[in-house]
Parts: structure tokens; C-alpha cells; sequence
């Protein structure tokens, strides 16, 4: 390596909007204040942004959130726009790309944002989400068998889970309690009534194995990072929050005999090129942000990352090691099952307050490597990024 | 029971003979002419990345690879009084689909690992499609 190490990025700006059940303004609304907020809270003004990428819900339009926020933030000459598609995997991949520009020297601070309003009067939310996105040849064919939306896919998953490796019910459930647990000391969680497991034994059923608390709480809401060039962060609002690591994996894994997709994500992929870019490995890490639309994604997570064997995350998950006090926190902010499914910004935005040290009754106390985790597709799609108030561990 | 058909995809080059097969009650798939494996509605084989991909019968029948239950309706075809069921089964020969399973009054559902007969039945636009009956 002849290049001095410059920084991959910093995270200087975090900015939200909505985060409600109550109906709100179109996605766009919420994602130009999220973005307004952002740029604030790093003490830039929208001027100083010379960079802009944009992700939006597989299920919305360009109509819904597109290039056209540009325009509405009056944001002028900037030096790189996208819209990025990559299902749930698109905010940590936006923040990829923002890390590569600011270090190529394309431009110095790039926001990144995801907004969403699924919510609508009148409509049940997973009709939000259960829509026909396109039905071309075999894979149409999810359709005709009824397996619309995330629940479906990801319980189906999950079913073979515990065909497999003898994961239990109560597995997801202690999943879910924990994530809850940690929804209860966040202030802008949307859940933070205390969950039993007879409470979760006893809630409806949305996919079996998946009852209501396995799945991920549907919000209206935007969140927006400022990443900066890191000579350009330093004196800036916020405490720096810095890019260690980050990696993408997208195993594409045939569909026949012989071939698992259900039970190995792209984690082990992405988290290997991750970790190598930071120098750091599992043990080192000392909190979660993991994808959690469903209960058994960060389970899954979990293995692939290495914090626990293949097919033993029902065990160590039920150790409480994962909830407050336990030796690794994971989804400090109750995640997407209990505090709000925005997506791959849910998980981020959780990892920036802990880095900061802000999160106040829910802080970690050890918070100098967080790993953050983004699940995309049916395990199509994998981003992993690694933050730490310390530009280098 | 539920009036409305299943909704069909659009075949495409990939997938129009598992179509056409279909509506005459044959359950086929492709083998790489190359390296033999198996697979479904592939334009490039998935082991090899050859492009000679023939046609073959399948004997019909499959494993439940998983499958789920589901309590939510998206659609009207599959209203229904409690839960409605899909899998996706593994053919004898190699290849996963998913498919809709019909569990008749009185009858179990299917779980991982039980032997079932993939069979087609009319979906919307005229395209059959497969189901599993219990």
C-alpha cells in the first residue's frame, strides 16, 4: 500500500423524520426533512453538499422518491446523484459509495437518505409491502404459490431453520423479547411495552413460524447521514463517527440440490471483506445493528458473521446475551421488531447515536467498534459496515 | 373456496416451455448440455454458464424442502378461513419450486421432508400453474 491511509469516510450528520404510525406527508416530504435535518445537525448548510444518493422502498416509484428530491432541496452543482436500488441492502451501499467518492475526492459530503410511507388510512400495511413487483417467467411464480411480501419468504426460511438445526419457536420469541428490551429504554421506539413470552406465544399469527412480534413494526418515517470527506469532519457539530469497513455480498445461490439459501446470507461474504477492511474480526466487535425485518434475519446474522456456529443462534440468542447486559447488544434501539422499519437506515442510524454516545439510558458503555448490518431480497442481498468513534481500532 | 384464480406470471424466453409443458399436464426442466446439471427457466446454466440448456420430463414427483402458513391474504385466490399453505419443493431431480398447496379438510399439512406429486391447475390468464394437493 503505497496510499496514506486518508480515512474511509466519516459520518458526520444524522437526521430524521416522521419515524410515526400516524399517516405523514408522501416519502418525499420525509425524506427532504430528514435530509435537512442532517445537514443541520452536522452544522453545514445545504450549500457545503456536493453529493446526494437516494433509496427508496422495493416497493415505491421513482414518482414516490426519486431524483427529483434534488430539485426540491434546491441543491445545486452537486458532483454525484443517484437513485440506489438494492432492496434492504441500499442504505449501507449508499454509504459505500459516498465512502468511495469523498475518498476518490469526487465530493466532500454526501448525504445519504431513506424514506418511506407505507403507511396509509385504510390500507393494512403488509398490503404496503405485499405488492407484485414484477412476474416475469419462473420467478413469478412466488406469486402464484401466494408468497407475496417479506413474512411469507423470511418464515419460510426460517421453517427449514429449524428443520435443519432444531431451532425452536421460543428461539424467535427470546429474539424478539430482547430486541423489546432494549425498545423499552429508547424514547422514539414504537413498542416499549414489556413483552413476555407468553405475550409472544399468544399474539396472533402472520406466517407460521412467525407470529406479530417477529415481524418488523411498519413506520412512516426518513433517515438521512451526512458522510464527509475525513479531513473534512473533524471540526464539524457532531462527535466524528468513522467508516472503518464496509462490504456487500450477494451470493446468488442456485435454487436446486445440494444448495441452502435459506439458512447462509450474504453476512459471511460481506462481513469478511468488512472486518478485513477495518482489522478487526467478531470479538473485537462490541455492539450489533443487524437487519431485523424479521426475527430470524439477525439470528441468521449472527451465524454468518461468526458470533456464534451455524445453526446455534436459537441457543445463544435464548443465553440473553444479545439484550441489555448480555456480553454483545444487539439492536440497541429496538431495531426494526420494536422500535421501526425503516429499512437499512433503522440499523444505521442506532449505530451513529452509539458512536456518538448518545443514546443515553440504552448507551453502551463499550461502543468503539459497532457492527451494522443490512439484508436485502429474499438473502440476495448483503451490506455490512463497520463505525467507531475512533478513525482507526 | 376461493373464486378468484391464482395470479401467473408472464412467460418469457427463460420459462415458455415450463409453461407450454404445463398446460398439458407435464412438469419439466432443463439440464446443461455440457455439464448435466439440473435447473429451472435458466437462460445460462447456473453451474457452468453454458447456454445449451435442453428440456426434459420430470417424474413429478418432490420433497417439501419448507413451507409455510399463512395468515395474511394479499390476494383474493387464496381468501381464506384460517391460513392458506406454500412450500417450496425440491424435484426429484434437482430443482426448487414454489408452489401453492392445497390441504384438504381433514388433511395435514404438509412439513419438511415429506414426499409430494407437483401437479398444475389453471391460474389467471390462461397459464397453469403448480400445486401440490394434501
Amino acid at each position: 500500500m503505497t496510499r496514506p491511509h486518508i480515512g474511509l469516510g466519516t459520518i458526520t450528520g444524522l437526521g430524521t423524520a416522521g419515524l410515526t404510525r400516524a399517516a405523514t406527508p408522501p416519502a418525499a416530504a420525509l425524506a427532504l426533512q430528514a435530509v435537512l435535518n442532517a445537514i443541520a445537525d452536522a452544522g453545514l448548510s445545504p450549500a457545503d453538499i456536493d453529493g446526494l444518493i437516494i433509496c427508496r422502498s422495493g416497493a415505491a416509484s421513482e414518482q414516490d422518491l426519486g431524483l427529483a428530491l434534488q430539485r426540491t432541496l434546491g441543491l445545486r452543482d452537486l458532483a454525484l446523484l443517484h437513485v440506489l436500488h438494492g432492496e434492504g441492502t441500499s442504505s449501507i451501499q449508499a454509504i459505500q459509495m459516498a465512502s468511495l467518492a469523498v475518498q476518490a475526492g469526487v465530493a466532500s459530503h454526501v448525504v445519504c437518505v431513506f424514506a418511506d410511507a407505507p403507511i396509509v388510512p385504510g390500507r393494512p400495511a403488509h398490503k404496503s409491502f405485499g405488492r407484485i413487483k414484477s412476474s416475469q417467467g419462473m420467478s413469478g411464480l412466488r406469486y402464484s404459490a401466494g408468497l407475496f411480501g417479506g413474512a411469507a419468504v423470511f418464515a419460510m426460511a426460517a421453517r427449514r431453520h429449524m428443520a435443519l438445526f432444531g431451532t425452536l419457536e421460543v428461539h424467535f420469541g427470546a429474539m424478539a423479547i430482547a430486541t423489546r428490551e432494549w425498545a423499552i429504554r429508547n424514547p422514539q421506539a414504537l413498542l416499549r411495552t414489556p413483552l413476555s413470552m407468553n405475550d409472544y406465544l399468544a399474539a396472533r399469527w402472520i406466517a407460521e413460524p412467525f407470529r406479530l412480534y417477529d415481524c418488523a413494526m411498519p413506520a412512516n418515517g426518513g433517515i438521512a447521514v451526512v458522510v464527509s470527506a475525513t479531513e473534512r469532519a473533524m471540526d464539524l457539530a457532531q462527535p466524528p463517527v468513522h467508516i472503518l469497513g464496509v462490504g456487500q455480498g450477494h451470493p446468488g445461490t442456485p435454487e436446486s440440490r445440494g444448495f441452502e439459501p435459506e439458512v447462509h446470507s450474504g453476512a459471511a461474504q460481506a462481513g469478511k471483506m468488512a472486518f478485513k477492511m477495518a482489522g478487526v474480526g467478531p470479538t473485537d466487535v462490541d455492539i450489533c445493528q443487524l437487519y431485523d425485518a424479521f426475527s430470524y434475519l439477525p439470528m441468521l446474522a449472527l451465524e454468518d458473521y461468526g458470533f456464534c456456529a451455524k445453526g446455534e443462534s436459537g441457543p445463544f440468542v435464548a443465553s440473553g446475551v444479545t439484550a441489555p447486559g448480555g456480553a454483545l447488544p444487539v439492536n440497541t434501539g429496538g431495531g426494526h421488531l420494536s422500535g421501526c422499519y425503516l429499512q437499512g437506515m433503522t440499523p444505521v442510524c442506532e449505530a451513529v447515536i452509539q458512536a456518538r454516545g448518545q443514546a443515553g439510558e440504552r448507551q453502551c458503555a463499550k461502543h468503539d467498534v459497532i457492527l451494522v448490518s443490512n439484508e436485502g431480497g429474499r438473502f440476495d442481498h448483503h451490506a455490512s459496515l463497520i463505525l467507531s468513534p475512533h478513525p482507526k481500532v | 373456496m376461493p373464486v378468484a384464480l391464482r395470479p401467473a406470471p408472464d412467460p418469457d424466453e427463460a420459462s415458455r416451455p415450463f409453461f407450454e409443458a404445463a398446460r398439458l399436464g407435464r412438469l419439466v426442466y432443463q439440464r446443461c448440455q455440457r455439464c448435466d446439471a439440473a435447473q429451472l427457466g435458466r437462460m445460462l446454466c447456473q453451474q457452468c454458464f453454458g447456454s445449451e440448456l435442453e428440456w426434459f420430463e420430470a417424474s413429478g414427483q418432490a420433497t417439501v424442502h419448507s413451507f409455510v402458513a399463512i395468515h395474511l391474504t394479499y390476494h383474493p385466490a387464496f381468501e381464506s378461513e384460517s391460513a392458506y399453505v406454500a412450500a417450496i419443493v425440491e424435484l426429484d431431480e434437482g430443482p426448487r419450486l414454489p408452489v401453492y398447496v392445497a390441504v384438504a379438510p381433514g388433511h395435514a399439512r404438509p412439513v419438511v421432508g415429506d414426499v409430494v406429486r407437483v401437479e398444475f391447475e389453471c391460474g389467471e390468464n390462461d397459464i397453469f400453474l403448480p400445486i401440490v394437493r394434501r
